[in-house]
């Protein structure tokens, strides 16, 4: 069942029950005092007709009887002697009254009794050492005919209720599982090609949006965890090519023809240098693509900025021998505690490698600059070139995976490197702004927050 | 103790005169104000509501309030206090009186002038200054390159 229905059912249920035993109530309520008003009037009218009986101004009272107090319908009166003995007379008309009627009448007082719609109200009655039991039955008409009218009405406010209830309860359930039904149709349209998109999340604080978070943050990580392989293969396919080349001619050209022995000799010196290249190529490669994405628990630590961009620089050497990147220290601050960050060390290195490596690739190793500094609250990493920077109106599209400017072509690239930089930056908590000119260079500012322990 | 004034148009290229301040001064804690120089309103009400006006803290950019941060953080040894402060007003004696308020024992400024005016109501306190009697440390600045970018935070590393 949708749970549309079953919030649709639930309210339903608990407001019609509640407005059921509230009408219960009050019927009961005025039903109970409804009877104890009707024998209050019955005890009166039996003591005033036992002193109209036996009193000796008993005409007084017959006409106070007759003229102020209005017959009820069915009345009657019943005078019922108890002789010396103790026995108690009894009328054939009082057939219904149970025998405890009327001994509860001699030693309490008063009695009261009730038969279908008749009720019935016994005083004990004592005249000169003459005890009487005075017994007053009357319907009570106007009673019942109120209550009967209090049932219609109470009945037809619980239908109406009901129906009322019903509508609302439809619109109720729409509009709370309105958030749900949005997230939902958004949802659906995420594929594995189209990862970066992202749920519209409103910033209200409440489940639903925090739903919309959760959803966006495990895009987040999903979406790295793809570009990361693609990255992987793309770098692959790249920096490999160039020293497998090298490789593939030098040995070639040895086999050509016969050659002495001293040029075979150089031939396998460059053969071992550019394997020896390849092992460095792929040691890092690999160890850029172990991102803690492989099933294992993210694991934050604390990092030092500093140690973090010098290592870059490290695997840079690596992979690129001719670049010209240099760190700028000066802007550093006096406080170390400063440059730390929480992080995946892995993949702020993959971040920051993949920019860096961007700057080397799209300047052809002209010189380049990664400076470090440190507000009160972040770290700010700002990588700029001399490059063929990015046209203005493809900067939009930059973090679009597979997008590559127009201005590229004779640079390979798969367009992976800068949205998954942004995603990993994303994880972190930081921020990363792309200032750019066509042919003149590029500025990348990283914002990342500062652990403050 | 020193305290050190520096004209201030809330670009980040003059805060650079800043390392030159903290080199040249370091040696002691140094508290250094950042002074944006604004001319008083002119309509009867701006004036009545001068004191509660908030709209000349809008001149002040994010950037410029991180390389502040950035500065302090490296030099946190020597600069003590770094404040950035309005000065209301073009008289010679509204300035007196904001340097003997703040205290200030020397004013640095650029040996060259590359004055942006930050607001409407912005202008160049040059004058003011070469006016006070106050002991100015002209500091020479590198020309300022024909740049490209947008971002205003890289020049904090051109030295």
């Amino acid at each position: 069942m949708k749970i549309r229905y079953k919030i649709l059912i639930l309210f339903t249920v608990l407001t019609v029950s509640i407005i059921l035993l509230m009408a219960t109530f009050a019927y009961l309520l005025t039903n109970r005092h409804s009877f104890a008003d009707f024998y209050k009037r019955l005890e009166i009218r039996a003591y005033i007709a036992a002193r109209a009986a036996f009193e000796e101004n008993g005409a007084a009272y017959e006409q106070i009887r007759n003229e102020h107090l209005e017959r009820l319908p069915y009345e009657q009166e019943y005078f019922l002697k108890r002789d010396s003995s103790g026995k108690v007379a009894t009328d054939p008309r009082l057939k219904d009254l149970p025998r405890t009627f009327i001994s509860k009448a001699l030693t309490a007082g008063k009695a009261t009794y009730r038969h279908n719609d008749t009720f019935y109200e016994g005083v004990r009655y004592v005249k000169e050492q003459t005890t009487y039991v005075v017994i007053v039955s009357a319907r009570n008409d106007y009673g019942s005919r109120y209550l009967a009218d209090l049932r219609k009405v109470l009945l037809l406010c619980i239908v109406i209720a009901a129906i009322v209830v019903v509508t609302a309860g439809l619109f109720f359930s729409r509009y709370i599982l309105q958030p749900v039904r949005q997230i939902t149709s958004q949802v659906k349209n995420i594929r594995a090609h189209n990862l970066h998109l992202r749920l519209n999340a409103q910033n209200s604080g409440d489940e639903m949006s925090e739903l919309a978070q959760t959803f966006n943050n495990m895009l987040d990580r999903l979406e790295t965890a793809f570009e990361t392989q693609n990255n992987f293969v793309s770098n692959a396919s790249h920096e490999l090519g160039t020293p497998l080349t090298a490789i593939i001619g030098e040995a070639e050209l040895a086999l050509n023809k016969q050659r002495p022995e001293e040029q075979y000799r150089q031939s396998l010196q460059v053969i071992l240098q550019e394997a020896e290249r390849l092992e460095h190529i792929t040691k890092s490669l690999l160890n850029l693509a172990q991102t803690g994405f492989d099933g294992k628990r993210q694991q934050l630590e604390k990092i030092r900025t500093d140690e973090l961009i010098f290592s870059v620089k490290n695997t840079i050497d690596r992979i690129n021998p001719e670049n010209k990147v240099e760190i700028d220290y000066t802007m550093l601050p006096e406080d170390e505690d400063k440059l730390c960050v929480l992080g995946n060390a892995q993949l702020l290195q993959l971040a920051l490698s993949n920019i860096v490596q961007n700057a080397c690739k799209y300047s052809d190793n002209r010189p380049a600059y990664i400076a470090l500094a440190a507000t009160d609250k972040s770290n700010i990493i700002i990588i700029k070139d001399n490059g063929i920077g990015i046209p203005a109106h493809d900067l939009p599209f930059i973090y679009e995976p597979f997008f590559r400017a127009s201005n590229t072509s004779s640079y390979k690239g798969y367009g992976i490197g800068l949205p998954l930089a942004r995603n990993i930056i994303r994880l972190h908590g930081g921020n990363m702004i792309v200032n750019s000119q066509q042919d003149q260079g590029t500025e990348i500012r990283i914002t990342l927050p500062t652990y403050i322990e | 103790m020193k305290h050190v004034l520096i004209p201030t148009d809330f670009s980040i290229r003059s805060l650079r005169v800043l390392h030159s301040v903290v080199e040249k001064f370091g040696h002691e804690p140094l508290t250094i104000v950042m002074m944006h120089a604004l001319r008083m309103p002119t309509s009867i009400t701006d004036l009545m509501m001068l004191s509660r006006r908030s709209a000349h803290y809008d001149l002040i950019t994010e950037d410029y309030k991180d390389a502040c941060e950035i500065i302090r953080n490296k030099y946190a040894s020597s600069i003590h206090l770094l404040k950035t402060e309005f000065l209301f007003g073009n008289t010679s004696s509204v300035f007196r009186n904001f340097l003997q308020y703040q205290n200030i024992d020397v004013i640095a400024c650029a040996a060259t002038e590359e004055f942006r005016l930050a607001g409407k109501d912005s202008y160049n306190p040059a004058t003011l200054i070469s006016k006070s009697k106050y002991p100015v440390y002209k500091v020479p600045l590198k020309q300022r390159k024909e740049k490209f970018l947008v971002s205003a935070m890289s020049e904090l590393f051109e030295v």
